[in-house]
């Protein structure tokens, strides 16, 4: 009975051995690893040679570390609000109509299923200044609305970001729509016999009961925020003259054109370091605040 | 009769080895024809850069035709991340292409195999441009086959000129004097793009340092005395930051479209100029004008046009191959008459001493190999940064010029970056040998 209920017992292990030791092998013995990188001078090529501190000094003297911290910062408070309250209003209406919901969410969610270097190359022409949007708005006499898109490097990260959420709110909608239709819709009911109006509803009713969905759709944006690179390398590549470079970016460029890996491993360390800043947050909320899941 | 549970276990162990023996099977090593008694060479996909490297396949095909013994496998590599894998892990094809500055750190690292013995043997460097086979030279060893060389030429829309009646400038004078005329006419003097990859913008650079200084101060310059905060490299830089802003490249947007955006604009007429290099020869373009070509203006007043030149790549023989006498029979065959004859077509040269009237090129590429010639019996050439730079200079060359002319920067601190960067790699030993010859 003894040796059964043992084989019982370890029956469970030996199922997630393969999974177990693909992870030890693929995730977790490059991730210690990683964590030695920083520490070495190391062009990706040769064997590392330890340097101690040294790449996270270089990293805080460096102008372009400071420009893609603050790029990942403009990127992260970008996401967490305009798409997320967009996503959340078209979500809300779309709860409230009752034909052709399914329709409206294919086409919300479409852009989402385009890859983002299609989507990115999309967005490349039609800021093209030579033969995109403005192009034909000048030609129309519409010159006034005409969008810098890359030609001015203040303009570019918030022209990158534009075409991000273009390709990535519509997922976000989903998230919230499932979770709109959860409510209990007798609350909003009974709320209204009280004479609540809409807005008091939406603040007080709707929204606490979509917390828990919200927390999460916010910290995955957050956290996929600090982590931007697709879009940008895709568009800009980090350009013009780092106006749109993030730290992946950055890191990314350094690690291969630059043949610096040990440096850009210690820039990736410091994003990793933010990331856990962030989950720190969403925990303290979620045990302090009761915000669970 | 079995217990259920250790039924339940025999039947997943079954499941769990003939799992693991397939992927035991997909992880072998495939022995690549040698039970059939043929060598398996693994070779760089002939592909990879579409015309441009399709003198690859006519080595291939002579090779093969006279060794039907050796097996050619091409193989592509996505870019040089998947290439330092694939040599890290011991995979990598036995033939490479590889600029000069990764040749050589790999070298350093064991990867690349020295070929001087084969110099010795095929006597590959009898015909060669020794400014061309020392791209590939480290520490006294030579490690590569230089592909092709390139220049860095001014190609301009010759109908254009003709019927506007401009000549083609030879100075920053000149240029100054024509731009102006040429953007009254509602017409881009230069068409320029960078945004898909800010690399390009080190062709303005080495423009720029090979006119001010000259061939011998260009040498300098990379690998000598020479500071890249000298006052006539401020002055130079200052000169284009001036030029850009006043709107004659790209109407100050060359940032936000990309070379082949650039390279549209100017087929389409609506630009007149371009900074392009020898290499574009192989994309073909046939426009319905005259396309001239010549050395791109001087950056100096009064200064005399130069045409920097350097290597666009190389082939290099993995240290790991157990075929390297083979790899070598196969490199040999890249001094095949007909593989010089596609490479010379393409625009794309070998750096070896040619008669190239004896070919029946295009008359854009006759032009262009001709311009090139007539500069290197003139002593007029220089030398392109991206094959003979410090490497750390060559690394913010092809990512930050930007910030000067978009004016995150100042020339001066921009430089003095550049010269910091150049101490260190000569501290660290990573400078390419150019004063030595």
């Amino acid at each position: 009975m003894i040796k059964r209920s043992r084989l019982v017992r370890w029956k469970g292990w030996l199922f997630i051995l393969p999974g177990l030791l693909f992870h030890i092998f693929a995730v977790t013995i490059p991730a210690m690893l990683s964590l030695y990188l920083p520490f070495t001078e190391w062009n990706g090529i040769s064997m590392p040679k330890f340097i101690g501190i040294e790449n996270f000094v270089e990293a805080f003297q460096d102008r372009i570390v400071g420009v893609a911290f603050l790029n990942n910062v403009k990127w992260m408070l970008f996401w967490v609000t305009i798409p997320i309250i967009f996503a959340f209003g078209l979500a809300y209406l779309l709860s409230k109509i009752k034909r052709g919901q399914t329709a409206y969410q294919s086409i919300f969610f479409s852009t989402s299923i385009i890859t983002v270097t299609v989507a990115g190359q999309i967005w490349f022409w039609l800021y093209n200044p030579f033969s995109g949007v403005n192009f034909y708005l000048d030609k129309a006499g519409l010159g006034f609305l005409e969008w810098p898109g890359l030609t001015i490097p203040s303009f570019a990260l918030v022209s990158v970001l534009i075409a991000d959420m273009w390709r990535g709110f519509g997922g976000n909608v989903i998230w919230l729509l499932a979770a709109l239709t959860q409510n209990d819709k007798s609350i909003e009911e009974a709320a209204k016999l009280d004479g609540a109006g809409r807005f008091r509803i939406l603040w007080n009713i709707v929204l606490p009961q979509i917390r828990p969905t919200l927390v999460v759709v916010t910290l995955l944006t957050a956290l996929g925020a600090f982590g931007a690179f697709e879009m940008v390398y895709v568009m800009t590549g980090g350009g013009p003259a780092h106006a749109t470079e993030t730290l992946s970016t950055y890191y990314y460029s350094l690690s291969t054109r630059g043949q610096r890996a040990g440096y850009g491993s210690a820039i990736a360390l410091f994003q990793m370091f933010i990331a856990f800043i962030l989950i720190a947050v969403y925990a303290y909320l979620k045990k302090k605040k009761g915000w669970d899941v | 009769m079995m217990k259920p549970a250790l039924r339940t276990f025999g039947k997943m162990m079954t499941v769990v080895g003939l799992v693991s023996m397939l992927v035991l099977a997909g992880c072998s090593s495939n022995d690549g024809g040698a039970a059939s008694g043929k060598i398996r060479l693994q070779v760089p996909d002939a592909a990879i850069w579409g015309e441009e490297s399709s003198a690859l396949q006519v080595m291939y095909d002579k090779f093969s035709a006279d060794h039907p013994d050796v097996k050619l496998e091409q193989v592509t590599m996505a870019d040089d991340q998947a290439m330092s894998a694939a040599l890290a892990a011991g995979k990598a094809p036995d033939l490479m292409l590889m600029d000069p500055s990764l040749a050589k750190e790999r070298f350093k690292s064991g990867y690349v195999e020295p070929l001087d013995k084969y110099y010795d043997q095929y006597g590959w460097g009898h015909d060669m441009f020794g400014w061309a086979k020392n791209a590939y030279v480290e520490g006294g060893k030579t490690i590569g086959v230089p592909w092709n060389y390139e220049g860095l030429i001014l190609v301009y829309n010759g109908t254009m000129f003709k019927e506007n009646g401009w000549a083609v400038p030879k100075n920053y004078g000149e240029l100054l004097s024509l731009v102006p005329e040429i953007k009254e006419k509602g017409i881009m003097p230069f068409a320029w793009g960078s945004s898909d990859n800010p690399g390009v913008d080190d062709w303005w650079v080495t423009s720029i340092v090979n006119s001010i200084l000259g061939k011998e101060g260009t040498k300098q310059l990379y690998s000598g005395d020479v500071k890249w905060n000298d006052p006539a490299i401020v002055d130079g830089i200052k000169r284009y930051d001036e030029f850009w802003n006043a709107g004659y490249v790209t109407d100050k947007k060359s940032q936000a479209i990309s070379q082949e955006d650039s390279s549209q604009l100017f087929l389409n007429s609506k630009a007149a100029m371009r900074l392009d290099g020898t290499w574009s020869l192989a994309a073909d373009n046939e426009p319905d004008f005259d396309i001239g070509f010549a050395p791109f203006p001087s950056w100096k007043q009064d200064g005399e046009p130069i045409i920097p030149l350097g290597v666009g790549g190389g082939l290099v023989i993995n240290a790991k191959s157990e075929h390297k006498d083979e790899v070598a029979e196969l490199l040999n065959y890249f001094f095949n008459p007909d593989v010089v004859k596609t490479m010379a077509e393409h625009g794309i040269p070998e750096p070896i001493q040619m008669d190239y009237a004896q070919f029946d090129l295009k008359p854009n590429v006759a032009k262009a190999l001709n311009l090139i010639s007539e500069a290197e019996k003139t002593g007029r050439t220089g030398y392109v940064a991206w094959s003979y730079g410090p490497p750390s200079v060559v690394q913010v060359l092809e990512s930050d010029f930007a910030s000067v002319y978009l004016k995150k920067t100042t020339p001066e601190a921009w430089l003095d970056n550049l010269q910091k960067l150049k101490e260190k790699d000569f501290a660290d030993n990573r400078i390419f040998g150019l004063d030595k010859y």
